[in-house]
């Protein structure tokens, strides 16, 4: 594994969150997990791109496969104290749903709204209006679902930060 | 060029006559655009293949080529396209890769560069943001974006910021509705870099049948660009073009082998005491800086082969550096490195215990005794990992979960990655790699993977040394 497959395993497991890519859903909830934790402040380098499923990257689905096939090599290392910290208060408050499902879902949707926004696509203040580009996309949530998941991104400071190549 | 009044028409090898309107015209005559022409498609290939030394300018103008005919008016009206967003799609196609480095992928992907010492290094602190986001350097599609917001020159030919930024969030993703048209299951640079390359190699595995491909093209009731089902042979062709291109052409071994020489040189002398002589961008910020100035222009291959030619005379002044002259020597006296073992496989994602991972386990394990055994050192073995997929989604369930999923999931999930090859079928379409009739579907979620050590020995032959050594590593794959 080299260190950027080693630093998003690390992440993930700061999480709590199972790395598997045994399913649709697991890799989606990897790659919005990790595209929140940039957001962060935790920077790995990854681009994402707007896909059917909202933010994605291409280079992290590989790395992912990566970490699976090589997870022993992890083993001795660990993440910094600084994005420890920060992965703790900012991202892992963000993940406590009871099912996988619910928590897939809900990282979708903050992903996408937070994609949106700091693209200049949406405006934050104009809730419908996100709640329109969404559904353009196939993405049906409902006005106070995505009114709920500004007040969140808002709450751990993930919305108004700036902007590192997530 | 041959001029046509107002229009243009450029005559290319690949595609015959391509039209240029107004201002495709404007914007290739730029300064920035036409850097495109001093940065060579296939990196190092030409080192294997004489005449792989066309260009990034030409692949973009051919992928503009494609768009074109993608954008046929029975085509455009039922993707719902307005005047202008099939200006700005044009000129995204057009630009997509404007933000190419030197040497193309080889010095954006320096970051990733894996040196032997970093395979030995002991578990240790992470700071992802430190050590990952900062050294990387930002894809090319990125880079592209920062020409299009602070060139002028390009912004004025596109012909104001409002619609530069919209081309640039076409290529980089970023427009929501856009996007998908250029990285969709068409691939428009795909297919015009495998047709490109074939040609200007010689090898004739990416021959697709283009014209095909595009006489049958179908839209979907999601308005997603699809084939229709005659064209699956071709649509099958396609994408096995890509493997097979990458088995002789782009991963060639004496290829492979001089850029990996290549972007340990440039690593190397990045972190090196010398770093601020050689003029090597030390980090993401200062790449940023370069394609926002003028010192855009001259980031081009000329750039890094000055940097290669004055490494030649490096002064070696830590261990880390005594292989710097020796990198350099072997890409400017062209003596590849010597290929002691190679390993390849396909793999499904399942079991971690492989052929390549004995390899690599062995490689760490054992490179050091390996080359105290010969006399050399460390730096002078290079491990390459090269993978790839025939299908690039990796949203696909595999074979294996087609059996316990329900239908209406296999669907939510399989039409997930805009970039799977899709098949027209009535208004709706379907993933190419879940139809079991086609050889797709037996690679889907596979990867390919070829795992390669090199020794390099300068402008050295040493058979007995070669000989001695791959008998050394002979059984290094085995579980």
């Amino acid at each position: 594994m080299d260190k950027r497959q080693i630093a998003i395993k690390l992440a993930v497991n700061t999480l709590g969150i199972n790395f598997s890519v045994g399913s649709f859903q697991d890799r989606l909830i990897l790659q919005k997990s990790v595209y929140l934790s940039q957001v962060a402040g935790v920077n790995f380098g990854y681009h994402y791109r707007w896909y059917l499923k909202g933010p994605y990257c291409n280079t992290l689905a590989d790395d992912c496969y990566a970490v699976v096939h090589n997870e022993a090599e992890y083993n001795g290392w660990t993440l910094d104290e600084a994005s420890s910290a920060v992965l703790k208060s900012k991202v892992k408050p963000l993940l406590n749903e009871s099912t996988p499902d619910k928590l897939a879902k809900k990282l979708e949707l903050l992903a996408s709204v937070h994609f949106l926004i700091d693209r200049g696509q949406v405006s934050k203040s104009n809730i419908a209006g996100i709640v329109e580009v969404l559904k353009n996309n196939n993405k049906n949530f409902e006005y106070d679902e995505v009114k709920n998941a500004l007040e969140e991104l808002e709450r751990y400071g993930l919305i108004g930060q700036e902007q590192n190549n997530s | 060029m041959a001029l046509s009044g107002k229009n243009k028409i450029i005559v290319d090898s690949v595609h015959g006559d391509i039209h240029l309107d107004e201002i495709e015209w404007e914007v290739i005559d730029t300064p920035s655009f036409q850097r495109l022409r001093n940065i060579k498609q296939l990196q190092m290939s030409h080192l294997t293949y004489p005449n792989a030394i066309h260009t990034r300018f030409a692949h973009c103008i051919g992928v503009l080529a494609i768009m074109k005919k993608i954008l046929a008016p029975k085509n455009v009206e039922k993707l719902g396209l307005d005047k202008e967003e099939q200006i700005c799609l044009k000129l995204a196609s057009l630009l997509h890769d404007v933000g190419h480095y030197p040497y193309s992928h080889l010095v954006e992907r320096l970051g990733k560069t894996k040196l032997t010492e970093e395979y030995l290094t002991p578990p240790g602190s992470i700071n992802p943001t430190k050590e990952l986001a900062e050294l990387d350097y930002p894809e090319h599609d990125i880079t592209g974006q920062l020409i299009l917001k602070h060139q002028k020159d390009l912004s004025d030919a596109i012909g104001n910021a409002d619609r530069a930024k919209k081309v640039a969030d076409i290529f980089t993703g970023s427009d929501a509705k856009l996007s998908p048209f250029v990285t969709s299951s068409m691939d428009l640079d795909r297919m015009d870099y495998l047709l490109r390359d074939s040609f200007a190699t010689g090898v004739p595995y990416g021959r697709i049948d283009i014209n095909y491909l595009l006489n049958n093209i179908e839209i979907d009731d999601e308005k997603l660009v699809c084939f229709s089902e005659k064209a699956i042979p071709a649509a099958e062709q396609f994408l096995l073009a890509r493997f097979f291109m990458h088995k002789t052409v782009y991963w060639h071994k004496t290829t492979c082998g001089m850029e990996e020489i290549c972007c340990h040189l440039l690593k190397r002398l990045r972190s090196s005491s010398k770093a601020m002589e050689y003029k090597i961008p030390s980090n993401s910020a200062r790449i940023q800086e370069i394609f926002s100035s003028s010192e855009l222009l001259v980031f081009t291959d000329a750039y890094i082969d000055q940097i290669i030619q004055k490494a030649v005379n490096h002064v070696v002044d830590s261990n880390s550096d005594r292989v710097i002259p020796l990198l350099a020597k072997s890409i400017v006296y062209r003596k590849p490195p010597q290929l002691l073992k190679e390993v390849a496989f396909w793999h499904d994602g399942n079991g971690k215990n492989h052929s390549g991972s004995a390899f690599l386990r062995n490689f760490k394990d054992n490179i050091n005794s390996l080359a105290k055994d010969v006399g050399l050192v460390p730096e002078q073995f290079i491990f390459s990992e090269k993978s790839t997929r025939i299908e690039k989604s990796e949203e696909l369930v595999s074979a294996k979960d087609l059996k316990t999923i329900k239908p209406d999931k296999i669907e939510k999930s399989e039409r997930e990655h805009r970039e799977i090859v899709k098949i027209f079928n009535g208004n709706k379409s379907e993933s190419l790699a879940m139809r079991p009739e086609s050889i797709i579907y037996k690679f889907a979620n596979h990867s390919f993977n070829l795992y390669r050590l090199y020794i390099v020995l300068g402008t050295e032959d040493n058979p007995e040394i070669i000989h001695k050594l791959r008998v050394k590593v002979r059984d290094w794959h085995n579980i």
